[in-house]
């Protein structure tokens, strides 16, 4: 018996959903641009998927494009950039994912320069932190929705409209939002102005690894090139089956959401594990029920083991958490927590806890005995 | 059938006139133990070792050779008939090989045990040099050439170009067998090395202490052994739970003792594995001075609570030449991997550098952790590692 608890990480296939992709794959194989009947009917129900897909997230279906996943979505518009004649400066939060700052690091290489937005104590990056991180060459700036790390719900709506204040009378620096941990666990309005990208992934909601969604809201000239698929935007025979899954992904969890008890399970956790002692939520200033934060992420720390020892050790007896992002999980550094200026000890020992609409209370408090077994025990 | 034939020069063997017999033999067997079934002669007489073989198993003989600990160099020879002309072409294709990688200069070196041979030695070098110089190949250098071209005649006639350098030292099994207290860092591999190289077998001796340590981190020792194994022609790991150790330790003694007192734990195990086995020495990787907890103080201190002779290859080592060696023998890259072997809880901020005997045995009497010691060897589990992996 296992409990997954690591779902920012990856989400347990939703199995019908990856059934009905394997028919997708089988009887609709055509090529969807092929002219024949058969590439037709693929371009159909492509055509079906990105419908059904910007309807989940509010948005026009020719401002949706299909990719290989999060991390490309994020990259597409970061590419972009290096087609501009001059270079100039990016923004990106103190936060984002390594799939952002990695990239702007890239960026560097080929003469552009990056200003970091600093975040608070509390893991949020303020829309005032932002105008004050915008120059006059400021040509991009990045600020996810939802922190990977804490559940930090970012005010990416106000950041879009301060931005669009701050440069008044001039060229509006293209606005980013990560939404990666926000798309199907909080409420999304990709439309709001001033958002001018989205970054979608897939298997963090269900659907196969391989699948993203970029959300454009106005037609960017792309880095890469190809056969012209997706409008010329995003080259590559489209991955079907992958965008089907997804577009049904958006959907189901769109409706879920409005069921969901993620926020009393989350509550149920944030103040089960803090009344074990030395055990604490990061921010302190979380509450068990917080509109600041997506319920499906959260992140703690304890005054005894090394979050690595933790996980191990939770994992031996089937609890399966995680320390940060899992991408991370080879690095020694917690940027987040950094950024959050959160202490050196509570950083070497803090762990996330991250639940998918199927985690129950029973399974928390598995955790809870387990976690408590586990730091009694070492 | 293409065979390929390989001159072996023999080492420190030579110096040892009683049981040179024996030390032969053992160099013999573990060569003949890298090319089972490979097809492979090895032949050792009149202190030369010569191994012939199939074309197709050539990659293996260089692989043992690289390998073979007991030899100081060896060359792949060109067999040919013994007359000029069949010599000459040699010696030139030799050369011309020898062009190839860049070399400019040469010089023929000649061994003449036939004496029934026409030439005497200073005659074979001319002339067989003389293709080579006229067809303007290579320039003559007798001083210092950056080949040196030899020709042997004996029973058969062995031209060869440069040789590769062996491992030296004496062959594995002669010097009896060793424990080495094995871990990730890049010292105690090299530690172990060294002993092969002067003919122990060695088993070897790792503690891990899960959860507090990784799966990497162990799997970090076990590749390390195994590039140790591939020269010792085999080798045996075990590997001890050492969790309980750990805790008691840090449950029951001054934190600043914490690693020294592991240590001493780890010696009281490496007398039972000793003691099993049949291990007649403990080897481990301490450097003086290297680390903080590694004084002559805190060293005499844990090699009071061995009851075997300890070994310390490195203790006169600094550092820049043990990774030299790590990374010869192809450990370096390894050990550096950022696996821990010991989890950051266990490791005091201000060990005790000056520890004092008395002192350190009331505290370890004090942990009553004798049971926790038998425990930890009884649960311990076994690998062996064959030369290949």
């Amino acid at each position: 018996m296992s409990v997954y608890l690591d779902w920012a990480a990856t989400a347990p296939p939703d199995p019908e959903i990856l059934e009905g992709a394997v028919r997708v794959a089988l009887d609709a194989y055509g090529n969807p641009s092929s002219v024949h009947e058969s590439g037709k009917n693929a371009s159909k129900i492509l055509a079906e998927a990105r419908e059904r897909s910007a309807k989940a997230l509010g948005v026009r279906a020719d401002t949706v494009f299909f990719t290989s996943g999060g991390t490309e979505s994020d990259h597409f518009p970061m590419l972009s950039l290096l087609q501009r004649p001059n270079r100039g400066t990016i923004a990106i939060s103190e936060i984002e994912h390594p799939a952002i700052i990695e990239q702007a690091k890239m960026l560097e290489c080929a003469g552009w320069k990056t200003v970091r937005i600093p975040a608070n104590r509390e893991g949020f990056v303020t829309p005032d932190a932002v105008a004050s991180s915008i120059r006059e060459d400021t040509a991009f700036v990045a600020v996810m929705a939802v922190n990977n790390e804490t559940g930090a719900i970012q005010p990416f709506a106000d950041i879009g409209r301060r931005i669009i204040e701050v440069s008044a009378g001039r060229k509006k620096p293209h606005f980013h939002v990560d939404a990666v941990q926000a798309a199907g666990k909080i409420a999304l309005k990709l439309s709001a102005e001033g958002i001018d990208s989205a970054a979608i992934s897939g298997h963090k909601i269900g659907a196969p690894r391989g699948i993203g969604l970029l959300y454009l809201a106005h037609r960017v000239e792309p880095f890469v090139r190809g056969g012209g698929q997706e409008g010329g935007m995003r080259p590559g025979t489209e991955n079907l089956a992958g965008a089907w899954a997804l577009s049904m992904c958006l959907e189901k969890s769109a409706q879920a959401l409005e069921t969901s008890n993620a926020s009393d399970v989350m509550a149920f956790c944030v103040k089960t594990l803090t009344s074990i002692p030395g055990v604490s939520v990061i921010p302190q200033s979380r509450n068990p029920v917080d509109g600041r934060f997506s319920p499906y992420v959260a992140q703690f720390t304890n005054g005894r083991l090394p979050g690595e020892v933790l996980v191990r050790a939770l994992s031996d007896r089937g609890v399966y958490i995680s320390t940060g992002s899992a991408c991370s999980s080879k690095k020694k550094t917690r940027h987040v927590l950094e950024a959050m200026k959160v202490r050196a000890e509570d950083q070497k020992n803090a762990f996330r806890i991250s639940i998918g609409n199927a985690t129950t209370v029973a399974d928390i408090e598995a955790l809870a005995e387990a976690l408590s077994a586990c730091l009694g025990q070492y | 059938m293409e065979t390929a034939l390989y001159l072996v020069k023999i080492g420190e063997l030579t110096l040892k006139s009683g049981n040179i017999k024996d030390f032969e033999q053992r160099l013999t067997q573990n060569a003949q133990l890298y090319l089972e079934g490979k097809q492979a002669k090895v032949l050792l007489r009149a202190g030369r070792m010569t191994i012939e073989a199939p074309e197709e198993s050539s990659e293996a003989v260089e692989f043992a050779l690289n390998h073979l600990i007991g030899i100081t160099g060896w060359a792949r020879a060109t067999v040919v008939p013994k007359e000029i002309e069949a010599m000459q072409n040699a010696v030139l294709a030799e050369a011309i090989k020898a062009k190839e990688l860049g070399k400019k200069s040469f010089k023929v070196e000649a061994r003449r045990a036939d004496k029934s041979f026409p030439l005497n030695s200073f005659e074979i070098c001319r002339l067989m040099g003389e293709p080579v110089f006229d067809q303007g190949i290579l320039k003559v250098d007798v001083h210092k050439p950056d080949v040196t071209i030899t020709v042997e005649v004996r029973e058969r006639c062995f031209v060869y170009g440069e040789e590769t350098k062996g491992n030296r030292g004496l062959p594995c099994g002669t010097g009896g067998k060793g424990l080495l207290l094995l871990s990730g860092g890049i010292d105690s591999p090299v530690a172990g090395y060294r002993m092969l190289r002067r003919g122990m077998k060695l088993d070897c001796l790792y503690f891990h202490s899960h959860p507090y340590t990784s799966p990497e981190a162990q799997q970090k020792v076990e590749d390390l052994a195994k590039i140790l194994a591939s020269y010792g022609v085999g080798l045996h790991i075990n590997i001890v739970p050492f969790t309980a150790v750990q805790q008691r330790i840090r449950d029951s003694s001054p934190v600043d003792y914490a690693t020294l007192l592991l240590r001493v734990c780890m010696m009281k195990v490496a007398n039972m594995m000793c003691a099993s086995t049949g291990a007649k020495a403990i080897i481990t990787g301490e450097s003086l001075g290297q680390v903080a907890s590694q004084t002559i103080e805190n060293l005499t201190v844990t090699n009071s609570y061995a009851e075997y002779p300890v070994m310390r290859p490195l203790v006169g080592m600094d550092k820049e030449e043990i990774i030299e060696t790590a990374k010869r023998i192809g450990t370096y890259e390894t050990s550096i991997l950022p696996y821990e072997d010991c989890c950051v809880l266990f490791s005091p901020k201000h060990p005790v550098l000056r520890a004092d005997y008395a002192l350190t045995d009331e505290i370890f009497k004090k942990m009553d952790i004798d049971g926790l010691l038998e425990e930890a060897f009884n649960a311990r589990e076994h690998k062996r590692f064959s030369w290949n992996g």
